[in-house]
C-alpha cells in the first residue's frame, strides 16, 4: 500500500463495517447466556448482567437436540454428497464431450437456473404425496437436487480448463469414460468441489420452507424447524432460541474455517471465467 | 481416496456419522397412541400423567409428540391419507379447516354417540361444545372454557383512587381509568396505559366484539361481521386507541408487552385464565400487584365475560384402535383430579360443571393478591359467547386481521372496514361453493 | 460404455431429478391452477376461474408489490454494498484479510429462521438494540412504512457478504496492467473504477443480479417468522401468499395459479437481464 492516508481509511472503514457485520451475531451469543427476564428489558443490557448457562442446559434436557443435529447432517451431507456427483457428472459431459443435442442441453441447465425451486412447492407437494413421499428424508432430498444446474454450470467451467491431453492420454492408455471422469477429471476440479459442497451444505443446513412442508413427525425434523417451534404463540424461549442458534451455526463456522481456501480458490475460478 | 479432496471427505465422513442413526432408529409403532399437540403447556402436563395410562392399559404406548404448524401438517395427513396420529388436540380458530369437504372427508371420529353413552353430554358447558360440532354432531371434547376477564393493577387503581366495583361498563372504564393514562415526559405519548388493544392482530377485538353479541358467521354461515354491532364495537375498540388514547397499541402477545407490563407500563389486561398464568409465568415481579375482575359490560347488566382461545382433543379416522384413543381422550380431558392440577399450573377452567366443585377452585391466589380467582373464573363461565363452527374462519380471521388494522391505525373507518371485509367473506364462500 | 453414449449417461441425473421433480411438477401447476382442489381426490375443473380471482385478488398485488420492493431494494441496496466491501478487500497485502473476509460472510452461514429472530430481538421498538443505539423509539416492524426497509435492510446484511466473495473473485481476476494502461492515459481512482473495474467485472455483476433477483423473489422465512405478513399485509410476499393458500387454507388450485404467475414474472424479468447483460451464451 503505497499511499498512507488510504490505507488508514480503508482499515477503519473494514472495523467499522465489521463491528456492524457482527453486532447481531454478538447479540446472539449475549442473548443466549441471559436469564430469560434479561433479553427484553430497559434499557437493553449489551452483556448479560447475570450470565447463566441455563438456556444450553435447558435445551439439551427439553429439546432432542441432538437428534434434530444428527437429521441435519444426515439431510445436509447426502444432499451435499449427491450435488457433487450431479454437477461434475454433469459439468464433464458439457466440458469435454461434444454430442448431439449439447447446445440445447445446455440451455437448458442455464435456464433452469432461473427456475425458483418454491414456485413448483404446491404440484411437488402432490406429486410426493402419489409416491408416498411425504414426511421422508428422500422426499426432501431429491426433489432440492432438481435446482443442481448451478452446480452443473460451475462444474463446467472448471472443467474447461483441464487440459484435454491428460484426457486423451487417459484414453490411450485404455481407461473407460468412468475412469477418465473418476481419475482425471474428479482430481483436477478439488477446489471447485470444495466451494460447491459448501453452497450446497449451506443451503440444505439452513432451509427452512421445504423441510417444513415435507417432513411432519418431529422426530425427523432438522435443527431450524425444531428451534423455532421454541417461540410462538404458545412458548417464548427467546434465550434457548438464541442457544440453540450459537449451537447450529459452530459446526458451519467450522467446516467453512476447514474449506475456506478451496472454497475462495473454487468461487474465484469458477465465477469469474465466462 | 485422497485424489477426491477434502470436501468429499468430510462431507462423507459426516454422512457415514449420521447415517446409521437415521436408518437404525426404532420405528416401531404397534400398540402405541400417537398423539400430538401444540403447546409446550399442554406438553408438560400430559407427560407427566401418561405413565399413568400407561400402567392402567398394559402394552399400550403413549406417543405424545409436541408439533409446531400442528395444522397444517394435521390437515396434509388428513387430505394425503397417511402419516396423521390417532389422537390430536386442535385449536379453536383452526378448526374450520378441517370441516371444508363432505363429510366422508372430515379426518375426525364423530364422538357423539360415544359422548352420550357415557352420558356426559348435558355436563358441558354447551357453548364449548358447538365450535367442534355440525350438524348436531360433536367431533372433539373441549378442554376449555377460557373466560376473560380484566386484569389490572390494584396498586395503581388504589392510589389513584379507582374503586374497581364502579366499573360496570366499558363507559364506566373510560371514564374512571382516563386520569391513568398520564404523559410524564411530553412527548405526547402516554408513558402508562390502562389498557392493552392491539391495533395489528384481532384477538382483543374479536373477543370484545363476543362479548357485545356480534361475530363473523351467524349459525347459518350467513356473514355478520359488517352488522352494527361489529360497526359499534370496532368504533369503541379504535377510539379507545385513538381519540381517548387508553390503550396501549403495539401488543397483543409479544414478549416485549410482558417486560413493559413488568415496567408499568400496562395497567390493565384482556385476559382470559390461561393469559393469567402466562402473567404470573413471565412477570412474577408484580406477584401480589395485579388482581382480576370480569369485563365491563357494554350495557348495564349485561355480559360481563368473553372467551378467547380454546382447545379441543380429536380421535382421528386414521386411528388403528379408535376405542383405546377414546379412553385415552377421556382420561386426559375429564380427570378430575388431573383437571383440578391444571387448574393449579394454568388457571384453566375446564368445560365440565361438575368438576368446578373441587376445592381447589376455592383456594385464594397470591398472585393475584389473594384473590379467590377460581370462583371468579367459575362464576363467568357459563355466561361465555357461544362460536359457530365455519369452514372459512381461518380465511376470514386472516382477513379481519387487515380489516381491524386498517381500522386502528386509520387506514379505513371502521364501518369501511368491516364492510370491505364481509364483502371479501362473502366473496371467499362464493368463490368455492360451486364445487360443492 | 462407449464414449458415443458417455456424455448422456453422465448428463442422466441431473436431467432425471430436473425432469421429474421440477418440469413435470411445472406443467403439472398449469393443470392444478384450471382446478379447484378441496382434497386430494376431490379435484373440479373451473377453468380460468383461479386465473380471474388472481387479476382481481387486491392481496396478490400487494404481495406482489412488496416483493418486487424487496428485490428493488436488494438490487440497490446490497449489490453495492457488496461491491464496496469486496473494493475495500481486494488488496491483496492488506492484513488480517481473511478476517475481514470471514466476518462479512458470517451471516450467510446461519439459517433464515434464526436471522429473523436475531431481528425480531434487534428491532424491538423499546428492548431493541437498534433504537438503543439510535436513540430513536421506531417502531421498525410494525409501522407498514418501515416493515419492507427494515426487512431489505436485514437482506443486506444476510447477504451482502454472500455477493462481496463473487465481486472479490471477479477483481481479482482483472489484470493490473489494465489499470497500469489507464494511470498512463492520467485516469484517477473514480475513472479507473469507471473505465477498467465495472466494465471487467460485468459477467460478475450479471451473475449477482440475476441470482440475488431471483432469490429475492423467492422471500420466504424473513418474513414469516418475523412479522407473519404485518403489519396488515405491509409485509406479504408471494411465496408466504402462496404457502397460505396452499398449505393453510389448502386452495391447491389457488396456490399453482399464484405460483405460476411468480413464474411468469420471473422469466420475464430474467429474459430482460439476460438480454440486457448480453451473458450467459455458450461462450
Amino acid at each position: 500500500m503505497r499511499n498512507p492516508v488510504r490505507t488508514t481509511i480503508t482499515y477503519v472503514l473494514l472495523i467499522l463495517l465489521t463491528v456492524l457485520v457482527l453486532t447481531p451475531l454478538f447479540w446472539v451469543v449475549s442473548a443466549s447466556f441471559k436469564p430469560s427476564g434479561e433479553i427484553f428489558s430497559y434499557p437493553p443490557t449489551f452483556l448479560p448482567q447475570d450470565p447463566t448457562l441455563e438456556n444450553f442446559t435447558r435445551l439439551f434436557q427439553e429439546m432432542p437436540i441432538v437428534q434434530y443435529i444428527v437429521n441435519s447432517t444426515f439431510l445436509a451431507t447426502s444432499h451435499t454428497l449427491l450435488l457433487l456427483a450431479i454437477a461434475t457428472m454433469g459439468g464433464f459431459a458439457f466440458a469435454k464431450y461434444s454430442f448431439r443435442g449439447r447446445g440445447v442441453l445446455f440451455a437448458i441447465v442455464l435456464a433452469s437456473m432461473m427456475i425458483p425451486f418454491h414456485l413448483v412447492l404446491v404440484p411437488l407437494f402432490t406429486l410426493l404425496y402419489q409416491f408416498g413421499w411425504l414426511d421422508t428424508y428422500q422426499g426432501v432430498i431429491l426433489p432440492y437436487l432438481a435446482s443442481s444446474g448451478f452446480g452443473v454450470f460451475l462444474m463446467r467451467q472448471f472443467i474447461l480448463g483441464v487440459p484435454t491431453d491428460l484426457i486423451d492420454q487417459a484414453r490411450i492408455d485404455g481407461s473407460s469414460e468412468f475412469g477418465i471422469y473418476w481419475r482425471v477429471i474428479i482430481p483436477a476440479v478439488k477446489p471447485a468441489m470444495g466451494a460447491l459442497s459448501i453452497f450446497g451444505f449451506l443451503g440444505a443446513w439452513n432451509e427452512f420452507l421445504w423441510p417444513m412442508i415435507v417432513l411432519r413427525d418431529a422426530a425427523k425434523y432438522t435443527l431450524p424447524l425444531g428451534l423455532a417451534s421454541l417461540v410462538g404463540v404458545y412458548r417464548q424461549e427467546y434465550g434457548m432460541l438464541m442457544a440453540g442458534t450459537l449451537l447450529s451455526i459452530l459446526p458451519i463456522m467450522a467446516l467453512f474455517l476447514a474449506m475456506q481456501r478451496e472454497f475462495v480458490q473454487g468461487i474465484t475460478l469458477g465465477a469469474v471465467k465466462e | 481416496m485422497n485424489h477426491l479432496g477434502k470436501a468429499p471427505l468430510i462431507f462423507g465422513l459426516l454422512f457415514l456419522l449420521a447415517f446409521p442413526v437415521i436408518v437404525f432408529r426404532g420405528d416401531d409403532r404397534s400398540d402405541t397412541l400417537e398423539f400430538w399437540i401444540f403447546a409446550q403447556t399442554h406438553y408438560d402436563e400430559f407427560s407427566a400423567r401418561i405413565p399413568a395410562f400407561e400402567a392402567a392399559h398394559p402394552g399400550v404406548k403413549v406417543e405424545l409428540r409436541l408439533i409446531s404448524k400442528l395444522h397444517d401438517k394435521l390437515l396434509a395427513a388428513f387430505l394425503s391419507g397417511i402419516g396423521g396420529p390417532d389422537l390430536s388436540e386442535v385449536e379453536i380458530s383452526s378448526v374450520g379447516r378441517f370441516f371444508k369437504g363432505t363429510k366422508e372427508e372430515i379426518g375426525f371420529v364423530d364422538l357423539t354417540d360415544r359422548i352420550e353413552r357415557e352420558g356426559i353430554t348435558d355436563e358441558f358447558v354447551q357453548a364449548r361444545l358447538a365450535p367442534w360440532s355440525l350438524d348436531g354432531r360433536i367431533y372433539g371434547l373441549p378442554r376449555d372454557v377460557h373466560p376473560v376477564m380484566l386484569l389490572y393493577r390494584h396498586d395503581v387503581y388504589e392510589k389513584a383512587g379507582i374503586d374497581p366495583a364502579s366499573i360496570e361498563t366499558w363507559d364506566d372504564f373510560v371514564r374512571e381509568t382516563r386520569p391513568l393514562a398520564r404523559d410524564d415526559d411530553g412527548d405526547g405519548r402516554p408513558d402508562q396505559y390502562p389498557i392493552m388493544l392491539s391495533a395489528h392482530k384481532p384477538g382483543h377485538f374479536w373477543l370484545m366484539l363476543l362479548q357485545n353479541g356480534g361475530g363473523m358467521f351467524d349459525e347459518d354461515g350467513g356473514v355478520i361481521i359488517d352488522n352494527d354491532i361489529a360497526v359499534s364495537t370496532l368504533e369503541f375498540y379504535c377510539s379507545l386507541l385513538n381519540e381517548e388514547q387508553l390503550a396501549i397499541p403495539e401488543f397483543s402477545q409479544d414478549p416485549a408487552s410482558y417486560a413493559a407490563m413488568k415496567e408499568g407500563i400496562i395497567l390493565g389486561v384482556l385476559a382470559p385464565d390461561w393469559y393469567i398464568s402466562f402473567a404470573r409465568r413471565f412477570v412474577p415481579e408484580l406477584e401480589g400487584k395485579w388482581r382480576a375482575m370480569p369485563l365491563p359490560a357494554w350495557q348495564e347488566g349485561e355480559r360481563r365475560t368473553s372467551t378467547w382461545g380454546g382447545t379441543m382433543i380429536a380421535v382421528t379416522r386414521q386411528a388403528e384402535n379408535p376405542d383405546l384413543a377414546w379412553e385415552f381422550a377421556k382420561f386426559a380431558y375429564m380427570d378430575d383430579e388431573a383437571l383440578a392440577n391444571r387448574y393449579r399450573k394454568t388457571f384453566i377452567i375446564p368445560p365440565i360443571r361438575s368438576a368446578w366443585s373441587n376445592p381447589v377452585y376455592t383456594e385464594p391466589e397470591a398472585y393475584l393478591d389473594g384473590q379467590v380467582l377460581g370462583r371468579s373464573l367459575t362464576e363467568l363461565a357459563p355466561d361465555i359467547p357461544g362460536f359457530h363452527l365455519n369452514p372459512y374462519w381461518a380465511e376470514a380471521n386472516d382477513l379481519l386481521r387487515q380489516a381491524v388494522y386498517e381500522a386502528a391505525n386509520g387506514i379505513r373507518t371502521p364501518a369501511d372496514a368491516l364492510s370491505h371485509l364481509a364483502e371479501q367473506v362473502r366473496a371467499l364462500r362464493n368463490n368455492t361453493t360451486e364445487t360443492e | 460404455m462407449k464414449p458415443r453414449y458417455a456424455p448422456y449417461f453422465f448428463l442422466a441425473p441431473f436431467f432425471a431429478l430436473f425432469g421429474v421433480f421440477m418440469v413435470y411438477p411445472l406443467f403439472d401447476s398449469i393443470r392444478l391452477s384450471t382446478y379447484s382442489v378441496r382434497g386430494m381426490q376431490n379435484q373440479t375443473f373451473v377453468g380460468l376461474e383461479n386465473i380471474e380471482r388472481l387479476i382481481a385478488d387486491p392481496l396478490f398485488w400487494t404481495a406482489l408489490w412488496n416483493t418486487a420492493y424487496f428485490a428493488a431494494g436488494s438490487l440497490l441496496l446490497q449489490l453495492p454494498v457488496a461491491l464496496a466491501l469486496a473494493l475495500l478487500l481486494s488488496n491483496a497485502r492488506l492484513k488480517g484479510r481473511n478476517l475481514f473476509r470471514l466476518s462479512f460472510f458470517s451471516p450467510v452461514l446461519i439459517s433464515g429462521v434464526f436471522i429473523a429472530v436475531i431481528f425480531y430481538l434487534l428491532y424491538d421498538r423499546r428492548y431493541g438494540l437498534v433504537n438503543r443505539v439510535l436513540g430513536s423509539e421506531i417502531q421498525w416492524l410494525q409501522d407498514p412504512d418501515l416493515v419492507m426497509p427494515a426487512l431489505v435492510l436485514a437482506g443486506v446484511w444476510r447477504w451482502a457478504g454472500f455477493n462481496m466473495v463473487y465481486f472479490l473473485a471477479g477483481l481479482q481476476s482483472i489484470r493490473q496492467e489494465l489499470y497500469e494502461a489507464a494511470a498512463v492515459d492520467g485516469a484517477g481512482p473514480w475513472q479507473s473504477f469507471v473505465h477498467v473495474t465495472i466494465p471487467a467485472l460485468k459477467p460478475v455483476i450479471a451473475f449477482v443480479v440475476i441470482t440475488s433477483m431471483i432469490g429475492s423473489f423467492q422471500l420466504f422465512d424473513l418474513p414469516y417468522v418475523l412479522t407473519e405478513g404485518g403489519p396488515g399485509n405491509a409485509s406479504m410476499t408471494m411465496v408466504m401468499y402462496l404457502y397460505k393458500h396452499g398449505f393453510e387454507f389448502i386452495n391447491l388450485g389457488y396456490a399453482a395459479t399464484i405460483g405460476w404467475a411468480l413464474a411468469v414474472i420471473i422469466g420475464v424479468i430474467s429474459i430482460i437481464q439476460v438480454r440486457l447483460f448480453g451473458v450467459f451464451r455458450e461462450n
